[in-house]
């Protein structure tokens, strides 16, 4: 499958994904580097995840490299490690004007404190920090939580959010009204921050109905989940 | 309200909450962290408080503190740091203190590592600290069921003054779950004529205490707690069953093992083959009563664990004899992988061939 999606042809050669805890920053990484990768643009997907060791990049690293990504993740017995350690690899894509870059970083304001480090090589390049957005999450439900952490991240990081990301799901249990419901909170958040929402995440087998529902109002994003339940996989 | 996304690690702090819970002493390590985390923003919310101990030694004696006071109190902690805890939680257990312990365990022994397992078994079923005595532990296997049994960990502690310790593992603590937090009800929380709240004109003063220096009184208070042990054994054991009708083999395993399993009995089910799964809600008291019942039709059984084999005494004494017992595990943060489980079905099913 080849995804064209329009939003991401004006995206700035290095896109950062932050967002709360589990607000689904890994697996949009990993799809919107697929989706850029698949557009014929050189892509690397890093992981700055030093928070959580659990359900992250590194663990798919493989699966992912044999798709034809550049993944930049701690690898070896590291990849197992709860050390909040990165791979020196990151300065270079930063540094690099001839590869895209997708950073995946981890949760809450303590995972954005990582970008502090890479503040003032960025400044130097192309590139946007987006902020996504799970509207069923505990603490992002509603416009004032969203706001409150977008502003402990921008703290953290210090650098400015340019634009949101909606990713309104329940796992396995996400149907088109969460999707639904969960754009129409986020949209009103940007509204207020004067933000563009630059797409909307859709599992790809809703794909068709929300972008019918949806309309010309929102650029959608496809995924396809790569973080499973150990009893998910034989 | 509408089913929220949540980790097994902030459901538990949710469900403290919802609970009653208004105080949480602890000290972080992977992977629970995301429990403190979680309550560090919420207790404010709710004008509850959340402190960060100097260690695991001091969080587990702030509980002993707070439970006296007759407080809705909680810690939780990982392996190390319960293994740290156990001197203050036979004291809580000796003074019938109510409150909740929270063990998301890891790969051990020592240091070990933070993948997900079950082998604190053992520590959490048997006392785990010095003397005689029992915590109830509760094993949930998905984050609703956590939600739901953080509910009935305060009822029991409190029913019972005593500590009750939730056992999960890494996997149930950051794996994110669709859940139904219900509406917020209004609590019962029993009224505590025991606690040290100042004595307040009553005759007697409320102590708290597990010290007895004669020998003969300190007889009698584990005469009496025994007895508590005993009405809970009979009382409180929870299971859930499934695919038990009928089955020849039946699989025992509690937690992210008896998910893995529920997947062994649907592949089992497909291929025709008799197979259940009987998942323990309580390890302690572990419910040996429809164990041994099954005994009674089943024709073999398979303990699978992430351990080297602990629960699996607890089923050969329900069992007692009656059937083979067999035992599956992976150890040190491995998860049984469903196909191999499935194989090792086959191979009790066909009495040893491969």
């Amino acid at each position: 499958m080849i995804f064209v999606v329009g939003a991401m042809l004006n995206l700035k050669r290095i896109t950062i994904l932050t967002g709360n805890l589990g607000s689904g920053k890994t697996e949009v990484a990993i799809n919107l580097a697929l989706s850029l990768m698949r557009m014929g643009k050189r892509t690397a997907l890093a992981d700055l995840d030093v928070i959580n060791p659990y359900f992250r990049m590194r663990l798919v690293k493989k699966i992912l490299e044999n798709s034809g990504l550049e993944v930049v993740a701690q690898g070896g017995d590291l990849a197992f490690a709860d050390l909040p350690s990165l791979s020196p690899a990151v300065k270079g894509v930063i540094e690099n004007s001839e590869v895209n870059g997708v950073f995946d970083v981890g949760g809450d304001d303590v995972g954005a404190r990582v970008l502090g480090i890479y503040r003032d090589s960025l400044f130097k390049t192309q590139f946007q920090m987006l902020f996504v957005i799970n509207t069923c999450r505990p603490f992002t439900r509603s416009p004032e939580g969203i706001i409150k952490y977008i502003n402990s991240i921008q703290t953290a990081s210090g650098i400015m959010a340019g634009g949101l990301v909606s990713n309104a799901n329940l796992g396995m249990e996400t149907g088109l009204d969460t999707i639904l419901e969960g754009f129409e909170i986020v949209s009103g958040v940007a509204g207020i921050l004067k933000l563009p929402v630059v797409f909307t995440v859709v599992e790809d087998h809703l794909e068709k109905e929300a972008g019918k529902a949806l309309g010309g109002e929102a650029e959608i994003l496809p995924i396809h989940r790569f973080m499973s339940s150990p009893w998910q996989s034989d | 309200m509408g089913k929220m996304l949540m980790k097994g690690n902030e459901a538990i702090g949710e469900g403290a909450v919802r609970a009653g819970c208004r105080y949480f002493f602890g000290y972080p390590i992977t992977p629970q962290s995301e429990l403190p985390h979680y309550l560090a923003k919420r207790m404010p919310e709710v004008g509850g408080l959340y402190l960060q101990a100097e260690s695991e030694v001091a969080s587990i004696n702030m509980v002993f503190g707070a439970a006296g006071a007759g407080a809705r109190v909680m810690t939780s902690s990982s392996g190390p740091g319960i293994s740290l805890m156990q001197e203050g939680i036979s004291y809580l257990a000796g003074a019938e203190l109510p409150c909740v312990i929270v063990n998301m365990v890891r790969g051990g022994p020592g240091l070990g590592n933070i993948a997900p397992a079950q082998s604190d078994y053992f520590q959490a079923t048997r006392g785990g600290g010095h003397g005689d005595y029992h915590l109830i532990v509760l094993a949930p296997a998905s984050v609703q069921e956590i939600v739901d049994l953080m509910q009935d960990s305060f009822d029991l502690a409190d029913k019972y003054r005593n500590p009750v310790m939730l056992m999960g593992d890494g996997v149930l603590g950051q794996m994110m779950e669709p859940v139904d937090l219900g509406e917020e009800k209004i609590l019962s929380i029993p009224e505590k004529s025991w606690a040290a709240t100042g004595r307040m004109k009553r005759e007697k003063k409320n102590l708290i205490n597990s010290l007895y220096i004669v020998p003969e009184n300190c007889e009698v208070h584990n005469i009496k707690l025994g007895e508590k042990y005993k009405l809970i054994a009979s009382g409180e054991q929870r299971w859930e069953e499934y695919r038990t009708e009928g089955a020849e083999l039946i699989m025992v395993a509690y937690g992210t093992a008896a998910r893995v399993c529920k997947a062994v009995a649907d592949l089992c089910k497909a291929e025709g083959m008799p197979v259940g799964l009987i998942r323990p809600i309580t390890l302690w008291p572990f419910p040996g009563r429809r164990i041994s019942e099954l005994a009674e039709t089943a024709k073999s059984f398979l303990s699978v664990e992430m351990s080297m084999g602990q629960m699996v005494d607890d089923v050969r004494l329900s069992v007692n004899g009656k059937k083979p017992v067999h035992f599956y595990g992976r150890v040190g943060g491995m998860i049984p992988a469903a196909r191999d489980v499935f194989n090792e079905v086959q191979f009790i099913l066909s009495g040893g061939a491969r």
